[in-house]
């Protein structure tokens, strides 16, 4: 979910009314449960900047002043000291995507600098950042250009500074490698030198910004800015905040979605050597923001985090589960049998008449795909350190959305948002559970409570148990083929418990706004084509992971074109090109709001990567029995991936997955070596979505809690990966989430080639 | 009062000898480096030397390695340029990288052992420890890089 997207639903009362009913309940030996948080009023919430637009504000509000040989800012996103060394601010959180190193390449780029002169320096909230969101893979599309313009306005600053000083016309002078070129050729300035008399220049108004096929920097292969911090263990993650005075806390939550904490004994956790305080936490929806709800709870306070821990194993605590104790696996599997294939399912693409072209046709295909919950496992589990105070409020840690983080809490505190300040840490993995902000907002809730700073520290349990989950999805599919064996007809159901509905409460409009990228906007060349969405009721919270509807849809979309091959006898990859047809620019319109509603797809630049992927793995080649390939392909936001996967079977339908071929078209390169890093590790990403990925609920809880029971792929299942990245001359686009969607049919397509049993319920290797 | 031997400093110090060392490393003498991921010896993330083998942090009583030698990813080596060390940052190993101090404390047992450790000796050592972003193929050829230029030294 991208920040340019996010509405405000309706305020949350219920916590309100929960609060009120758990003060007249509670009693006896148990302490009553106070508010220490007061839901807040208000509504409507700001829009993200587009970053183009903050970026130049940035430069607008840049001062620009400093001590002599101090570092001077010329802008947001550039200082400059004395010595001529350079930091650069990178706007949006580090989380393994590479953004701490892509995005100040673009800075460096059009500064002219030495990319080795540069320190990167994390921006926290502040004016002229953007929306500083890590989301959607949009980082690079939402920043390239405003980071192109503060690099080019910083270096024509510098420029003007030494024309005024050589007394030059400016458009003389020129820039190479940290120092602005006298016309004569001869004599140069350093911008350490420049710095303090470029920082009073006034702002250019017009920029000129270099030609990307002139580009040094943009394009190179250059070491990740955080590697050596990395490797030597002194990379700071939330976990390694320390402030004097924290305490750390662990905080036992209910175990059931919509329960409420009825009381709880708090003696023995008390009499643990290193306790300090336990306190309630009120569960609270602040604006009606899901992805910032705080559960109901009980925390401890301790000395150390084992302190905490221990504390909490001695609390006794009692919970009103509520009606979500009912829910299950079970349960969301009946309602998908129920709902499949309904007349009353919303339609969200009808090209022609499917009905009629089923009825005509001489042959169908139907199959139906079942994909599970997920969860996201970071390996850094959540966590946050805050300090508030009377004045205002610090946050740090893990997070791919701070200003949202930064917004919320200010509500929550009534504070101006001024005086809550976020501080980005890197992140341990993300992967769109830290889109939500929930344990940010409960750190803070905890700190003032307790009036003192803490850090929360939520342990792989509560990590795996308290997660914001991928929904489970039910597609069912139906195709028809004519005579000439050509698909005359394609109808998609999807069913799945909407996103948008868990974000933002039962009253948002557009439920199936997530839920249909990559069906209902496929550009294949079929006259008969409906997809339909059916939502479905699920009590737990969800949220947003890695490619969010293209996760699953893509899956059912490219193993059902792989079944239809198989049912006309023919090759995969030559279905998928003919369903492409010849190179176009195809426009979809859907009865979506923004640019949801209304995809755009170069057909050409799909069957490119297409083609490139089969040229490299070998496809078509005959290989040995009991192996096989499987192929499928993505469109996501403008970026093209496709992969071939080749896997083995032995002894038992023992599955091996031996070697997976990525080709991707983002278009220009920023950082090759990191994107070929973010393809290597979707890749993986889908291995082990086919293989392991899962989690199963019963009695309303999420049975999975640790690696033991929801375990990730291991160094020894991993496959070779080899990435080919297709030349493009167009404009950049994202690569965290698009290299994803297209490994798990290519793995599933490549187990029937390999075996003749159809992948259609994931994962493989099910918890029984 | 317990005496511990950390990265060749003798520190003391007042916990519970039940305190697994990981939370003493991070909360009480400052190591942060060493990760935690699981709490359970499933992951690696915490993965630290003891009396020369790669052991689990997170699930080790601090009192069971009184008198021994504990190393962690700070103490590897004193410039932060181990071959390991080196390697990661040449091959571009690390995307998050909260894993791969425990990735490169496992690793330096193995190429300790194996002078020149295959694909299948690597995944064999290194099957303990997990990297959500997928790092494995590098870590890999990071492997075999240390162990080269380790070789080399020798």
């Amino acid at each position: 979910m991208s920040g340019d997207e996010r509405t405000v639903g309706p305020i949350d009362r219920s916590s309100r009314r929960a609060f009120l009913r758990l003060g007249l309940a509670a009693g006896g030996g148990l302490i009553v449960v106070n508010g220490a948080w007061s839901c807040s009023s208000g509504d409507g919430r700001e829009d993200g900047d587009s970053a183009a637009a903050a970026a130049d504000r940035g430069v607008e509000d840049a001062t620009g002043s400093g001590s002599a040989g101090g570092p001077v800012a010329l802008n947001a996103f550039v200082e400059i000291d004395g010595e001529g060394s350079v930091t650069i601010v990178a706007p949006v959180p580090e989380m393994g995507q590479g953004v701490r190193t892509s995005l100040p390449m673009i800075v460096a780029e059009e500064l002219g600098v030495e990319w080795e002169r540069v320190t990167v320096r994390q921006a926290s909230t502040g004016v002229g950042y953007g929306g500083m969101t890590a989301a959607g893979s949009d980082s690079i599309v939402d920043y390239w250009q405003g980071l192109r313009r503060a690099g080019a306005t910083a270096r024509q600053m510098l420029v003007a500074a030494a024309a005024r000083r050589w007394n030059v016309d400016a458009a003389t002078c020129s820039v190479e490698a940290g120092y602005v070129i006298h016309p004569d050729g001869g004599r140069r300035a350093g911008f350490g030198e420049l710095v303090a008399a470029a920082s009073q220049m006034p702002m250019p108004r017009d920029i000129a910004l270099d030609d990307p096929r002139e580009y040094t920097i943009v394009g190179r292969r250059v070491a990740r800015v955080d590697a050596p911090d990395i490797a030597r263990g002194t990379a700071r993650y939330g976990l390694d905040v320390r402030l004097p005075d924290m305490l750390f806390v662990v905080v036992e939550r209910c175990p059931v979605h919509g329960g409420t904490l009825r009381g709880f004994e708090a003696d023995a956790a008390l009499a643990v050597p290193g306790v300090r305080q336990v306190l309630p936490v009120s569960p609270n929806v602040i604006g009606g923001d899901r992805y910032g709800a705080v559960r109901p709870g009980v925390a401890v306070l301790a000395d150390d985090t084992w302190s905490a821990m221990q504390g909490r194993e001695a609390l006794v605590v009692e919970w009103d589960e509520g009606a979500g104790s009912a829910e299950g696996t079970e349960r969301v599997r009946l309602r998908f049998e129920e709902l499949k294939g309904r007349p009353d399912a919303t339609r969200l693409r009808e090209d022609g008449d499917v009905e009629a072209a089923l009825s005509a046709a001489a042959r169908i295909v139907e199959a139906e795909y079942e994909l599970p919950l997920l969860a996201h496992a970071c390996m850094e589990p959540m966590n946050f350190t805050a300090d508030v105070r009377a004045d205002g409020c610090d946050l740090w840690g893990p997070t791919q959305t701070p200003r949202n983080l930064q917004e919320i809490v200010a509500r929550g505190l009534r504070l101006p948002a001024g005086k809550v300040n976020v501080h980005p840490t890197l992140n341990g993995g993300g992967f769109g559970r830290r889109l939500a902000f929930d344990y940010g907002v409960e750190a803070a809730m905890i700190s003032k409570a307790a009036g003192a700073a803490v850090q929360v520290i939520w342990t792989r349990e509560d990590d795996v148990r308290f997660d914001y989950y991928r929904t489970p999805s039910f597609h069912r599919m139906v195709a028809g083929l004519n005579a000439e064996g050509v698909v005359s007809a394609w109808r998609h159901h999807i069913l799945t418990s909407p996103l948008r509905v868990h974000a933002m409460g039962p009253g948002a409009d557009h439920p199936e706004l997530y839920e249909v990228q990559g069906a209902a906007d496929l550009p294949y060349r079929i006259d008969n084509l409906s997809v339909e969405y059916t939502p479905i009721d699920l009590a737990l919270q969800l949220g947003s992971w890695r490619s969010v509807a293209h996760s699953f849809n893509v899956f059912a979309v490219n193993c059902f074109v792989d079944e239809i091959a198989a049912a006309l006898d023919g090759d995969p990859l030559e279905l998928q090109l003919q369903l492409l047809g010849p190179p176009e620019e195809v426009a979809i319109r859907l009865p979506l709001p923004g640019r949801r509603g209304r995809p755009r797809w170069d057909t050409g630049r799909l069957a490119r990567v297409l083609r490139v992927v089969a040229d490299v793995s070998g496809w078509g080649r005959r290989i040995s029995r009991r192996r096989g390939m499987g192929i499928a392909v993505c469109e996501y936001k403008g970026t093209y991936a496709a992969h071939v996967a080749e896997v083995s079977v032995s002894g038992d339908d023992d599955i091996r997955v031996e070697r997976i071929v990525a080709a991707i078209d983002c278009g220009l390169v920023i950082d090759p070596d990191g994107l070929e890093a973010q393809v290597e590790g979707a890749t993986m990403d889908g291995v082990a979505t086919v293989l392991k990925w899962g989690v199963t609920m019963a009695d309303g809880r999420v049975r999975e809690s640790n690696f033991h029971d929801h375990d990730m792929l291991r160094i020894d299942e991993a496959p070779r990966v080899e990435v080919h990245v297709v030349d493009s001359d167009h404009p950049p686009s994202g690569a965290g989430e698009p290299p994803y969607p297209s490994v798990a049919p290519a793995v599933a397509n490549a187990i029937f080639a390999a075996t003749g049993n159809r992948i259609r319920k994931l994962p493989l290797r099910r918890r029984q | 009062m317990i005496e511990l031997q950390v990265n060749g400093q003798t520190r003391e110090l007042d916990v519970d000898g039940s305190m697994p060392l990981l939370w003493v490393l991070r909360d009480h003498l400052g190591l942060t480096g060493t990760r935690f991921g699981c709490g359970m010896a499933q992951c690696g993330a915490c993965t630290v030397h003891v009396d020369g083998k790669a052991v689990r942090s997170c699930v080790l009583p601090v009192s069971r390695v009184v008198d021994k030698p504990v190393v962690t990813i700070e103490g590897l080596s004193t410039e932060g340029d181990h071959p390991l060390q080196q390697a990661w940052v040449e091959e571009r190993v690390p995307q998050c990288g909260y894993c791969q101090a425990g990735q490169i404390m496992q690793a330096a047992i193995l190429i300790a052992r194996h002078r020149n450790p295959t694909d299948e000796q690597i995944d064999a050592a290194m099957a303990g420890n997990l990297c959500r972003c997928g790092t494995y193929q590098r870590i890999r050829r990071a492997v075999k890089r240390a162990a080269a230029t380790l070789e080399e030294a020798r």
